[in-house]
């Protein structure tokens, strides 16, 4: 399996909208775009997410769409379940699966540790040498 | 009131799959954009209960 994909083409910039007002609604969270982060996201978002990348650079890429906050709310979830799709997408056996997308989910989400950054590139290399 | 969304997106499996994934792990997040302002994201543990059943599902079982 190649480490360089078109990883985040399947979701759109309507999709994450869209995923992050249904987010806000199960919460009765205002689903608003934020005043200063919304549009550079966008535009980000819209150039890069069909381009081919590596998996860890596709990571990299959620997490810094995360940090920049579009939304008033709820962030992180959004983000952070694409990147759990992708990695749900790679069909690895179970406990891979959930490890990965844990590892994954917390680079996300900024919470992750330097030994879990290096886990989860380590991955990322060893794709390349899989058949 | 429910947002309006694209009912093509609304059936489509990939949406649907990630809102799932999503809404499970939401109470783990906090709602307010904390990484932004501190640079340090928020997220509560989801414990080891998830993983044990995954291995126990892969566990075959006794005869």
């Amino acid at each position: 399996m190649p480490r360089t994909g078109k990883w985040l083409a399947a979701y759109s910039w309507e999709f994450v909208t869209a995923q992050k007002a249904l987010l806000c609604h199960a919460k009765n969270a205002v689903h608003k775009p934020a005043s200063e982060g919304h549009d550079a996201t966008k535009r980000l978002w819209e150039e890069q997410h069909p381009q081919p990348m590596r998996l860890d650079d596709a990571v990299e890429f959620c997490r810094r769409s995360h940090q920049m906050a579009p939304f008033c709310f709820y962030n992180g979830n959004t983000f952070a379940g694409i990147i759990r799709d992708v990695v749900h997408n790679l069909n690895l056996p179970p406990e891979k699966a959930f490890i990965l997308r844990s590892l994954a989910g917390h680079i996300v989400a900024g919470v992750s540790t330097g030994e879990e950054e290096k886990a989860f590139r380590e991955f990322c290399e060893s794709l390349d040498t899989q058949g | 009131m429910k947002p309006e969304i694209d009912p093509k997106l609304l059936d489509d499996p990939v949406f649907k799959r990630v809102l799932a994934d999503s809404l499970a792990i939401q109470d783990r997040f906090s709602a307010e954009p904390v990484y932004a302002r501190t640079g340090k994201g928020s997220l509560k543990s989801e414990g080891v209960k998830p993983l044990q059943e995954i291995k126990k599902a892969r566990k075959p079982k006794p005869d």
